[in-house]
């Protein structure tokens, strides 16, 4: 069965099952209304319905899911978003700022029904590790394209999940005496 | 160990002079050991200072006559170490920890830990092993066989660590393992441009990348470039060694923007974790033969005096 537009970057049979499994065939319908008809979009979200709310956490929650176990006792799934902070921002961009609780679980089940080391996170090992992650979604209509933009704190996941900074900037171009240049930019 | 470090792997000038001075006798390394156990009794870094005046005698090839032995010291013990020597609550000597950044050791980012225990632990443990006696055993008066000693540096690693490695005969080989240290950058090229290295002045803020100007650079499965120095050993026949073998550049941040930054406009669902750098070895695999300020060996080992300055030591 061929991908519908609007699910294509969805791009794991995991991802789908999760965005299926937490948005009801009803809701799904209403995503995919907004998502192909822009112009719907642009009018709700002018309008203030809360449809933002519900794009923000379709855009995000599932791929959240294939990584991390969501905390029971948090928002639904583990995701919440905070209502007094988001909302209508500037004249076509809808902000919802959102927090997901979860734990990098050190076993999964995979496809075979098998439990397996949890490496979904980038190929990273997975060690029970409690993540609170951040972030804010900004939606809008540009170009008559929906389109997205989510400032995660991603700094603060990678350090929640052990990670480190080697703090050595590798040189990308041979610094120039002879001509006194400086190195270009990255 | 002062200055830039270009590879991620390095001897370079200090490292070879340390290697120089334990293993130029066995005298040297029993003198050097004293020095170490000492240290560990008293819990004082000043073992650096007798070891490293050891290295200012005036053997040609391998002194420190042209470079500031005091500023090599102090460069160990406040960047390496995090010790710094200054009056104490009663008014005597004593050492203070010290960092560059907050919370940190030394000039190392992102990290804390008794680097002087362990690179002084480290050397005892492999002096002994040289001179084949027991941990913490009898030094014997007598003269007897000694192994060499030979040290690296690998930067960057999360901690500190120094690795000990002894094999059936040959030297008994130290690895210091550290984090990055401020300011420091590596090059994506293993490679000097040929034309910059013959002309470049080393003392150049704007220094090369790869500061390989010296005639010990060498690209080993080129041809010699005839307007350029070579080195005039066949690699076969060398005494020395420490190459690299690498791809001739490397393309970083190849991943596609919205998975670098996940603030980019995008559509529904189009967004990834973001990978900071993802690195592409391009060109042609090459072995090069860093020179000893960039942190190299030379063929014979030694140390010319023109390459001991006060700016460039590695």
């Amino acid at each position: 069965m061929t991908t519908p537009q609007w699910r294509r970057h969805l791009t794991t049979d995991e991802e789908g099952q999760q965005f299926d499994r937490l948005f009801e065939p009803d809701e799904q319908n209403q995503l995919r209304q907004l998502l192909e008809k822009p112009g719907q979009l642009a009018d709700a979200l002018r309008k203030g319905q809360d449809v933002h709310v519900t794009l923000a956490r379709a855009d995000v929650l599932p791929r959240l899911l294939t990584w991390f176990t969501p905390r029971p006792d948090y928002g639904r799934d583990g995701w919440e978003h905070h209502q007094e902070s988001s909302g209508l921002v500037g004249s076509a961009w809808a902000l919802v700022e959102w927090t997901f609780a979860g734990t990098y679980e050190p076993t999964r089940v995979d496809a075979h029904n098998r439990e397996v080391a949890n490496t979904s996170f980038n190929g990273l090992r997975a060690l029970g590790q409690k993540v609170t992650l951040d972030g804010v979604t900004l939606v809008s209509v540009e170009s008559a394209l929906p389109q997205f933009r989510r400032y995660i704190d991603w700094a603060g996941l990678f350090a929640q999940l052990g990670l480190s900074l080697n703090w050595r900037i590798p040189q990308e171009v041979h610094r120039d005496r002879s001509t006194n240049s400086a190195p270009k930019a990255p | 160990m002062p200055g830039g470090m270009p590879y991620h792997l390095e001897k370079g000038v200090t490292l070879r002079l340390i290697e120089l001075a334990l293993n130029k006798t066995r005298s040297r390394k029993v003198e050097a050991l004293k020095a170490l156990r000492e240290a560990a009794t008293t819990g004082r870094p000043d073992w650096v200072k007798t070891l490293l005046p050891a290295l200012q005698d005036d053997d040609p090839g391998f002194h420190l006559r042209h470079t500031d032995g005091g500023k090599v010291r102090s460069h160990i013990l406040e960047d390496w170490f995090g010790k710094k020597e200054g009056p104490g609550p009663d008014g005597t000597t004593t050492w203070h920890d010290t960092g560059t950044l907050p919370g940190c050791t030394g000039h190392w980012i992102a990290y804390r830990g008794d680097v002087e225990k362990i690179v002084r632990n480290a050397l005892i443990w492999a002096l002994e092993q040289a001179l084949g006696i027991e941990h913490g055993g009898t030094i014997p008066t007598e003269a007897s066989e000694h192994r060499d000693i030979e040290l690296f540096w690998k930067c960057l690693c999360p901690w500190f660590e120094a690795w000990l490695i002894r094999r059936p005969v040959g030297p008994i080989t130290v690895v210091f393992l550290t984090p990055s240290h401020v300011g420091s950058d590596v090059a994506e090229k293993p490679l000097a441009v040929a034309e910059h290295a013959l002309t470049v002045d080393a003392t150049s803020p704007l220094a090369h990348a790869v500061p390989s100007s010296e005639p010990d650079y060498e690209v080993l499965d080129r041809p010699p470039n005839p307007a350029g120095p070579t080195v005039p050993v066949a690699a076969h026949l060398r005494d020395y060694a420490t190459w690299i073998v690498t791809h001739s550049d490397h393309v970083s941040r190849g991943s596609e923007p919205l998975v670098l930054n996940t603030a980019m406009t995008a559509d529904f669902a189009q967004w990834g974790i973001p990978k900071l750098n993802v690195y592409r070895g391009t060109g042609e695999v090459v072995t090069v033969s860093p020179s000893l300020t960039a942190g190299g060996v030379r063929h014979d080992g030694a140390v010319p005096d023109s390459h001991l300055s006060s700016d460039v030591i590695p």
